[in-house]
Parts: C-alpha cells; structure tokens; sequence
C-alpha cells in the first residue's frame, strides 16, 4: 500500500493495475477528494482501475454519478474500471440505483486484477479498431464488394 | 359478563431482565411495528377493532411514546402515554369496572377469540390465564382486575407458572422484526389470514385504497396494495407483493419488487426496490440484511402530509410520530 503525497492510503498497484479503495462515506465531500486522486489515473492511456469497494458504507447520487463517470473515461481510453469487495451497503446502493450490472464486479481485489490480466493489453493493435481482428479492414471489404 | 381490555405498546415485562441483548435491541428498535400502517391499517388499529367486536366494552391502549395527535373518535377506547407502560397498564386495569381484563401487549399479532379465552380463563378459576401457541407464550393474559392491585403484584402475576395457559389456534405473526412484518403482508395478501388489505380490490390481487392514483403508464402486477392518496408514476412497476402504503410516491419508471414502502414516503425516479422495506429515507434491505440511511433526497425522502385522516376507521396511528423509532440508527448492518 501507499501513502500518496496528500496522505491518502487508499492506492496500491499491481502490474498496470491500479486498486483503489473507495471511501467509507462516497458522498460528494469525499467525491472531490477521490476524483482529485483518481483523475491523473484516467488520464493516462489505457487506464485498468479496481475500486475497492469493501468500506462504503453510504453513497449518494454524487458518488454513484462519480463511479460512471470514471467508467466512463476509462472506456474512453480503451481501459476498464471495476469493482471489488462490494460491502453489502455498497451493493444495495448499487441494485437501488441500477447501475449494478453496469459494472463488473469481482469478490476481491486480486480476482479484479486478474481479470485484467487475463486479457492481454497487446492482443491488438492499438490504433486498430477492435472489428478489425474480427472482420478485417473495412476498406478491404468495400473494394471487394 | 362485562370484559374489559389493556392493549399495551411498549417493551415486553422481562424485557431488562432475560431478554437477549440483541433480541432487546431488535425490539427498541421496532418495537413500532404494530403502529406502522401495513396494507391500510396498523396492527393496533386492527387489534381495537378486533376486540370491539368481541364485545369488550372497554379498552385502554398505553404506550411508551406520545400520541402527538390524539386521535380516535370512540368514547370506550381511552389512550394514554407513559414511560412506564407496565405500571399505568396495571393502574388502568385494576380502575375497570370489569369482571376480567384482557391484558395484550404488541408485539405480536394474533387472532383469537376473545370470548373462547375468556370463558376459559372462567372454567380454570386461575387468576392469569395466558395464551400460548406451538412457538410459546404470547403476550396476550386475561387476568382478574384484582390481581393489578399494583405494578409489582401485576408483574409477578403474568410471568407466574400457576398461570392456566390457552392455546391460541388462529393466525399469529410475532412481528419480532422486519421480515416478520414482510410475511404479514404476504400472508395477507394470500388470505392466510384476517390481516387483509383495508381497500377495494380493482383487479383480482390489486388493491387501491381511496385516493391511489395510478398513471396510466404504471404497471401494478397481483399481488399488490395501494394505499390512501398515494401516487405511483408513468412507468412504474409495482410487483411481487409489494405494497405502496398511504401518502406515498412512487416516482417516474421505479420498479418496487417484494418490497415494503412505509407511509409518507417518496420513492425517486429510476430506482430499483427489491426485498426492502422504505420509510421515508431509511431503507432496509432484507436479503442483505443491511440498513441504510439515505440522505440525498432525490432518491427516497420523508414525506410530509397532513391530508392523513385519523380516525378508528382509518390508519389511526398514522398521525403519530413513532415511526421513525424503527429504523433511527442508521448505517447499520441488520440481523
């Protein structure tokens, strides 16, 4: 674990994998705080976040909008965010909001990171769009026809 | 034979004594169940009711909160607040003209009959008789009105051993706690007992009490219950035996699944409710068994209303303020 230069422990990482533990209160005090962190991590190119989720015991509609927005901008990058340790006040939180299945959930850190790792980064081009592995290039597919 | 009747609202008589610290606590914290409106009326509501009809000609309730509005419209019901319930309920018991007084502490509820006890509690000559079912005693005794001489004497009595005891062969519910509350409403909307939704029934397993509006676009699938003046919008689906009790909103395309909404409870827009019970913001969460407190008011919300009517007839209880003594604590995990 790390203590990162605001004294947050809350970030630790494996591989290109970072895990990052959400707060115990994911309201939007804390929120400004956790986008502060997590914000640099989005920015880079295929960012691959697991949020520990093992802590929060509430959450409201600022830290929930938090969590898709994240999502969000690491599938903008090509990256993924997921969720871990899901305590049951964060999974309620979740089903009530119906935002459970958007994210893919995982019963611990460790299993989160290994999904990523599962799957590997350099399996395609990266500038190459993802049909292409699948159907080729498209180009080729209009000259043809 | 002139019967009279203490309904009690408070903690059971042992409960600082032998009580387990966390049966104690699951009781101070829904000890209100029996006030809370379920399928249009409360248990106690229910419970007055039941014993007029049984012909008892004169009943106290004493409970442990204060009745903010005082209600209630009959002149042979009397009601009173104390902190020690025990004691005014012996006061109140032992000043009735009467030749028994049932004494019923909620709790639980339980049908019986009240004639059948009583004329058992004749042929035994004890001076308690208390009901008991396959699970145990019930706080349910008839006692002669010289045994309440005082709080001590009346205590010592009921948890007597020389006490006849009554089997009670109708329905009883416990109403230890949520999921209990949860199963009356199953139960009720599977007429496994009286405890029936206290409104017309519109469709076969649809029930909508005066005032429910339902927009056009709102799905409500069997069983369901709709209370008094509340709302449920566009694109709503209310299923799985749930119900929506009085002065309630249920908020654009929310899904309420096998689930509880508490009076005076805005539900927000978008949700998804299942296995819960909602009052105002807290929620609790039966399959996890965790309680939440929600503080953004967009989501779930205390609804103010003072459209409820009170009145015997009604949820009479639903002008109290005790509703919330169930569920205060919150974030915390539950069961």
């Amino acid at each position: 674990m790390e203590i990162n230069s605001k004294g947050v422990k809350n970030m630790s990482t494996s591989g290109p994998v970072v895990v990052m533990q959400v707060p115990e209160q994911f309201n939007a005090g804390a929120v400004q705080i956790f986008m502060e962190e997590l914000g640099p991590l989005l920015d880079s190119n295929r960012p691959r976040i697991v949020l520990d989720c093992s802590q929060v015991r509430s959450m409201d509609s600022v830290g929930v909008e938090a969590l898709l927005q994240c999502l969000e901008e690491a599938l903008k990058r090509d990256g993924d965010l997921k969720l871990a340790s899901l305590s049951p006040e964060a999974e309620v939180i979740l089903e009530l909001m119906r935002i459970a299945r958007v994210f893919e959930a995982f019963q611990t850190s460790e299993e989160a990171v290994r999904s990523f790792n599962a799957i590997p980064v350099d399996a395609a081009p990266q500038d190459a769009p993802w049909y292409s592995a699948v159907f080729g290039d498209l180009g080729a597919l209009k000259q043809a026809s | 034979m002139v019967l009279a009747a203490v309904v009690i609202v408070g903690p059971s008589e042992w409960a600082d004594t032998s009580m387990e610290l966390s049966t104690a606590k699951l009781q101070l914290k829904y000890g209100s169940l029996a006030c809370m409106e379920v399928l249009g009326r409360t248990v106690l509501g229910r419970t007055i009711e039941e014993l007029m009809r049984g012909k008892v000609h004169s009943i106290s309730v004493v409970a442990d909160f204060s009745f903010s509005s005082a209600v209630m419209g009959e002149d042979n019901v009397g009601f009173s607040a104390s902190k020690d319930v025990w004691r005014t309920a012996s006061e109140k018991a032992a000043s009735f003209n009467a030749d028994a007084v049932l004494l019923i502490r909620l709790g639980a509820y339980m049908e019986f009959d009240a004639a059948d006890m009583l004329q058992f509690h004749a042929v035994h000559g004890k001076p308690v008789t208390r009901a008991c079912n396959d699970d145990g005693w019930l706080d349910l005794w008839v006692i002669d009105p010289k045994t309440a001489t005082g709080d001590d004497d009346l205590r010592r009595s009921l948890q007597s051993t020389a006490a006849a005891s009554y089997v009670v062969s109708g329905y009883v519910n416990r109403l230890e706690n949520p999921r209990d509350m949860r199963r009356l409403v199953a139960d009720g909307f599977a007429a496994r007992c009286d405890f029936r939704p206290q409104a017309s029934e519109v469709k076969p397993g649809i029930w909508m009490a005066p005032g429910a509006q339902v927009e056009r676009g709102a799905r409500i699938v069997a069983p369901a219950f709709i209370g008094r003046n509340s709302k449920i919008a566009d694109q709503c689906l209310i299923t799985r035996g749930s119900n929506v009790e009085s002065n309630s909103q249920v908020d654009y395309g929310t899904v309420i699944e096998d689930s509880t909404v508490l009076s005076n409870t805005y539900v927000g827009i978008g949700l998804d409710l299942s296995h819960s019970i909602v009052d105002g913001d807290n929620l609790l969460n039966l399959q996890h068994g965790v309680m939440l407190h929600i503080s953004d008011p967009v989501v779930l919300r205390q609804m103010r209303d003072s459209r409820v009517p009170s009145g015997i007839d009604g949820s009479f209880l639903a002008n109290l303020d005790v509703r919330n003594m169930a569920m205060s604590s919150a974030p915390e995990k539950g069961q």
